[in-house]
């Protein structure tokens, strides 16, 4: 009886694990626009959501296999990341931060009715059922592996991006002193544009994974938005190490919840988790000593 | 003083911070190969004079030219391309970039990065102690070796104008005119003298005006 718990156990720990892959993917994106930028997109999970539709439409309507549509819908949420901040943020640089947190809110119900109006309220999906994968008596769904591996390869990506070249270096520096970007010659408004389709970048490779595992619905982004958000807070806004961490804590909370429960009390221990720990750490969990 | 042919010449700028006025009707010029120290008490507008000329801020009159080139109507970000690097009040290094990084961030613009390596040889050749630190966080370091990184950083530009802003904090202002070859008194946000300096140190001017010194005996 034990031995047959403990494989249920690792199963739930190891799919934590998977899970956690795409959160923390969400949340460097959220992270990286909010570090830089210093503003927050609500409407971030609705980038997902257009990439899921963009990606539904490529693979079963204009039947472009799932590999070239991939891309294809990356530079497309990339491109909206773009958009979004000429259209939305550039005009509100220097609002109060309450009216370009409404701004992108606006944003949010904008794309949800857009969607609800163009494509009916239906669940859509790929029709792609990858196979599940049997070790040593676990199962794991290859989608769910895949989705790791790629966000993960999506993370390490950047890092190297920010690590190596001269933008990736600006992007970092930004963050920690936006005045004097101009004596290195650094066109800040350039930085912005650029962080903003990464953050669009990421929102593209996260929506070519979770339309493996979800339907399609105007609605989908409620999935994924909050709990992006929170593990951002959690590990300290625009903290990027800090919301990788906190993305699989969230991860393994839900999971091993769900596997003593139903799912949803995962979700309910993982946002009652986040409520005691903003009185424990009100800074996120790995707040920058200022 | 005789100011035709400088590589960096002030005429009459006015510059400030919304309403508030630092510098009224500033001319100065530098030529190539000089060093010049604008010297005068706290407050006097010397931080707003070495803003203005990077770009930080904008004049609200007068004209800045670098070389013949319009200063004034050049986007900020392009300013270090004419050859003017800033070493900022309180260095203004980011914490958080490892030395290396901080060094890459002064040769951000493009004709700069190919010959970053070069450079940063030169800094190192210049501060060996930054190559030892090369991978520290810049915040981490002593404030000595601080000054030493930010001087670093803007030299990786391959500049033909040095600014920087306090790089004598501390010094008596005798200290300073010792180094330079010409330099000016800004005081209350006007140029109140200039010249070599030797003929500063004997100045009356300084003394008043730098040191407080009244000289109540005569």
């Amino acid at each position: 009886m034990t031995e047959i718990f403990d494989i249920y156990l690792l199963e739930a720990v190891i799919n934590g694990i998977l899970f956690g892959g795409v959160l923390a993917l969400l949340a460097l994106g959220l992270n990286l626009i909010f570090g830089v930028i210093d503003v927050t997109w609500i409407c971030y999970a609705e980038l997902v959501m257009v990439g899921m539709y963009g990606m539904y439409f490529l693979v079963s309507v204009y039947h472009v296999p799932y590999w070239a549509a991939a891309p294809m819908c990356i530079l497309l949420v990339a491109g909206m990341g773009a958009l979004l901040h000429i259209l939305v943020i550039q005009p509100l640089l220097s609002a109060p931060p309450i009216n370009q947190l409404l701004a992108t809110g606006g944003v949010l119900f904008f794309l949800q009715s857009f969607a609800t109006v163009a494509f009916g309220i239906d669940f859509r999906n790929l029709g792609i059922q990858l196979p599940v994968l049997t070790f040593a008596e676990m199962n794991f769904s290859y989608s769910r592996l895949l989705s790791f591996a790629a966000a993960l390869v999506g993370m390490i990506a950047v890092y190297i991006f920010m690590k190596r070249t001269y933008t990736g270096i600006a992007i970092r520096a930004i963050a920690q002193d936006r005045q004097i970007m101009a004596l290195m010659g650094v066109d800040t408004r350039r930085i912005y544009l650029i962080t903003s389709a990464l953050g669009g970048a990421l929102a593209g490779l996260a929506s070519c994974l979770l339309v493996l595992q979800y339907d399609v619905h105007p609605f989908v982004g409620l999935s994924f938005g909050p709990i992006t958000f929170l593990i951002c807070v959690l590990g300290g806004l625009g903290n990027f190490v800090g919301g990788f961490v906190a993305a699989f804590v969230f991860a393994e909370i839900i999971s091993l919840g769900g596997l003593f429960s139903d799912l949803e009390w995962g979700y309910v221990l993982a946002f009652g988790f986040f409520i005691i720990m903003m009185f424990v750490r009100p800074g996120g969990l790995l707040a920058r000593r200022s | 003083m005789n100011e035709t042919s400088g590589m960096l010449e002030l005429k009459t700028v006015d510059a400030g911070y919304g309403s508030f006025q630092a510098l009224f009707g500033v001319s100065i010029g530098v030529n190539a190969g000089e060093a010049v120290a604008v010297i005068g008490p706290n407050g006097a507008g010397k931080t707003t004079l070495m803003r203005v000329i990077s770009g930080l801020i904008r004049p609200s009159r007068g004209s800045i030219a670098m070389e013949g080139a319009d200063v004034v109507s050049t986007p900020a970000h392009r300013i270090i391309g004419l050859g003017i690097a800033h070493v900022p009040e309180n260095r203004r290094l980011f914490p958080r970039l490892t030395v290396e990084d901080n060094l890459k961030m002064g040769a951000f613009m493009p004709g700069a990065r190919a010959r970053c390596a070069e450079r940063m040889a030169f800094v190192f050749d210049l501060f060996p102690r930054m190559k030892e630190r090369r991978n520290q966080l810049a915040g981490t370091m002593s404030g000595g070796e601080q000054q030493m990184c930010a001087i670093g950083r803007a030299l990786m530009s391959n500049p033909k104008l040095l600014l920087l802003d306090e790089p004598s904090a501390g010094l008596a202002p005798v200290q300073v005119l010792k180094v330079v070859d010409r330099a000016y008194l800004l005081e209350a946000g006007s140029i109140r003298a200039a010249g070599t300096a030797a003929e500063l140190q004997g100045s009356d001017t300084i003394k008043q005006a730098y040191l407080g010194i009244e000289e109540m005996q005569r």
